[in-house]
C-alpha cells in the first residue's frame, strides 16, 4: 500500500498543427522516455526518477482512433525549480514549483503516428512522493507549446487529483503549489476561457459562438455578484452545449495534421474553471 | 423455517435445490476487485456525452493493494457505465453489494442498480429491480449494499450496473453478488419427498 502517495489527473485536448509550434526555447529539464503500455481507451506508464520520484502515469481517451502504446511520445525530467525559462512560465506571484514532485511530464504526438482521438483526454498521475492534506493547494498546471503553464485541475484528490486541460503541439505538465485566493485562479480561468473562445471563433458558426458567449458571459456575471452555484450550473450547460455541438457545428478531433480541436478545448478550459467554482461555491477541498 | 427471513417458495429441480453448501456463499462476480490483470475484464463498460469509460486504476483501492486496484469513473459531462451478468437462481436470497469511493467535489450521481433478467444473458426487459443511491463525496471508502434481494419466479440472471453522470469522479471495488448473509446455516431445502416446490434459502 503507499499510503503516502496521492494521485494526480488531468484531461487534455491536443490541439492540432504541430508543425506551428513555436521554438523550444533551451532548458535545464533532462527528460527520460517513460514506456506506455495500452488496455483499451487507455495508456498507462511509470514514471520513475532519480531522487526516488516515482508515479503512475495513466491517459484516457474519450474516443481514441488508432491508439497503440507508441501513439504518444511521454516523457519526465525533474524540474530545476531555478530554471529562470521556468519561472518565467509560471504566474508572478502565488505559484512556485512543488518541491515534494518537481517533475515535468511531457507528451508529444509521435512522429509520423496516425494516432487521433475525438473529445478530450485525460491523464492521470499517481504520486508517491507527495502527502495530500485537506485544503491541499496542489494543482496541476499545463504548457502547451511552449507557452505559459496555466491551471488545468478538475480536481484533487487523496490518491488522485484530477484536472482538465487544454491543448498543444506539445505538452508539459507539472505540479505546483499554487497559493492565489480562489478568485484570483477563477478569474484568470475565466480569462483564458474567453480567449480560447475568441481564438476558435472562426472555426464556428457565429451563432454558436454566440450562445456559447453568452453562457461565458452570464457565469462570469453570476461569480461576480457571489451567486457561485448558479455559475457553476451555467458552466455545466456550457459544457453541454459544446459536447451537444461537436463534431458538426465544434470541430472534436485532434490528429497530428489536422485542424484545432475546439471542442476538447473549449471543454477542458470549462472543466477547470467550474472546478474552480465549485470549491468556491461548496468549500470542499 | 420462519427464522430465515424472507421466504419464497418455488419449484426447483432437485439438483438445484441441493447444491453443494460450499458454494453458498460464494461471489458470482467475475473479476471483483478488478485485480484480475489489473483491469475491468470481465465488466462491460460504456460512455455517452463526453465522458470516458470506465478504466482500471492502482489507486485509490479499497484494500491498499496497489496491484489489484480499483475501477475509476470519470465523468464531465455524459453519461459512463459499468454492468455485468451474473446468473442466479429464483428464490435464493441475495445480497448485492460494493465499495464507492466518491471525490470530494463531486455532486453527480454514482448508482448501484441491478435488474433481474428471465434471461441467462440479460437481455430482453428485466422484470424487476433496484437501486442505491451515490454515497457521500468524501474521498472515502462507503460499503453499499442491498441485503437480502429475493431472485423472482423465472428469472435467469442479475444485471449488477454501476452509473456515473457529471460531475462524478469516483471509484468502484470489491463488488459482491453472493448468497444473502442473514442466514449462518446457509441454503435450506424441503427434502424432495415432501413436495414438489422447495424453498430455496442461503444465509
Amino acid at each position: 500500500m503507499r499510503k503516502s502517495a496521492f494521485a494526480l489527473a488531468l484531461s487534455l485536448a491536443f490541439a492540432a498543427r504541430p508543425a506551428s509550434a513555436a521554438p523550444r526555447a533551451p532548458e535545464l529539464t533532462v527528460f527520460v522516455p517513460v514506456p506506455l503500455t495500452v488496455s483499451g481507451n487507455l495508456l498507462s506508464g511509470i514514471v520513475d526518477l532519480p531522487l526516488g520520484l516515482h508515479a503512475d502515469l495513466s491517459i484516457a481517451f474519450e474516443n481514441p482512433i488508432g491508439l497503440t502504446a507508441t501513439s504518444l511520445d511521454v516523457s519526465a525530467g525533474v524540474a530545476n525549480p531555478l530554471d529562470p525559462l521556468l519561472q518565467l512560465k509560471l504566474p508572478p506571484f502565488g505559484v512556485s514549483l512543488s518541491v515534494g514532485f518537481p517533475v515535468i511530464v511531457r507528451i508529444e504526438p509521435h512522429p509520423g503516428s496516425t494516432f487521433a482521438f475525438q473529445g478530450i483526454s485525460g491523464l492521470s498521475l499517481h504520486i508517491l512522493n507527495l502527502d495530500f492534506v485537506p485544503g491541499s493547494v496542489f494543482a496541476l498546471y499545463k504548457s502547451t507549446g511552449g507557452g505559459p503553464f496555466h491551471d488545468i485541475t478538475t480536481q484533487l484528490r487523496p490518491g488522485s487529483v484530477r484536472a482538465g486541460g487544454t491543448s498543444g503541439t506539445f505538452s508539459d505538465f507539472m505540479i505546483v503549489l499554487d497559493v492565489r485566493t480562489l478568485d484570483t485562479i477563477i478569474g484568470e480561468k475565466f480569462s483564458l476561457l474567453q480567449k480560447a473562445l475568441n481564438d476558435n471563433a472562426a472555426a464556428m458558426p457565429a451563432s454558436v459562438v454566440m450562445n456559447l458567449q453568452l453562457r461565458l458571459g452570464s457565469a462570469k456575471a453570476l461569480w461576480m455578484s457571489n451567486d457561485t452555484e448558479t455559475a457553476v450550473r451555467v458552466m455545466d450547460a456550457f459544457s453541454t452545449y459544446v459536447v451537444s455541438q461537436s463534431g458538426t457545428t465544434i470541430p472534436d478531433v485532434w490528429s497530428p495534421s489536422g485542424p484545432a480541436n475546439v471542442a476538447g478545448i473549449l471543454r477542458a478550459g470549462a472543466y477547470t474553471l467550474r472546478f474552480s467554482l465549485n470549491r468556491k461555491a461548496t468549500g470542499f477541498p | 423455517m420462519r427464522r430465515f427471513g424472507p421466504t419464497v417458495l418455488l419449484s426447483l429441480a432437485f439438483s438445484t435445490a441441493y447444491a453443494p453448501r460450499s458454494a453458498r456463499a460464494q461471489n458470482l462476480v467475475v473479476n471483483p476487485d478488478f485485480a484480475q490483470a489489473q483491469m475491468i475484464a470481465g465488466w462491460q463498460t460504456s460512455a455517452s456525452g463526453g465522458a470516458f469509460t470506465p478504466y482500471w486504476s492502482s489507486s485509490p483501492d479499497h484494500t491498499g493493494t496497489a496491484s489489484s486496484g480499483s475501477s475509476t469513473f470519470w465523468v464531465l459531462s455524459g453519461e459512463s457505465a459499468m454492468h455485468q451478468c451474473v446468473p442466479v437462481t429464483p428464490g435464493t436470497v441475495y445480497d448485492i453489494a460494493a465499495w464507492l469511493n466518491v471525490g470530494s467535489g463531486s455532486d453527480g450521481l454514482l448508482e448501484l442498480r441491478w435488474s433481474w433478467y428471465p434471461t441467462a444473458d440479460c437481455s430482453g426487459a428485466a422484470a424487476s429491480g433496484g437501486v442505491l443511491a451515490t454515497p457521500p463525496a468524501d474521498d472515502a471508502w462507503h460499503h453499499v449494499v442491498a441485503a437480502s434481494q429475493v431472485a423472482p419466479l423465472g428469472s435467469a440472471a442479475l444485471d449488477i450496473l454501476f452509473d456515473a453522470q457529471p460531475w462524478m469522479q469516483a471509484n468502484v471495488d470489491d463488488v459482491s453478488v453472493a448468497c444473502s448473509a442473514s442466514d449462518p446455516n446457509g441454503p435450506v431445502v424441503t427434502p424432495p419427498a415432501a413436495a414438489t416446490a422447495v424453498q430455496t434459502l442461503c444465509e
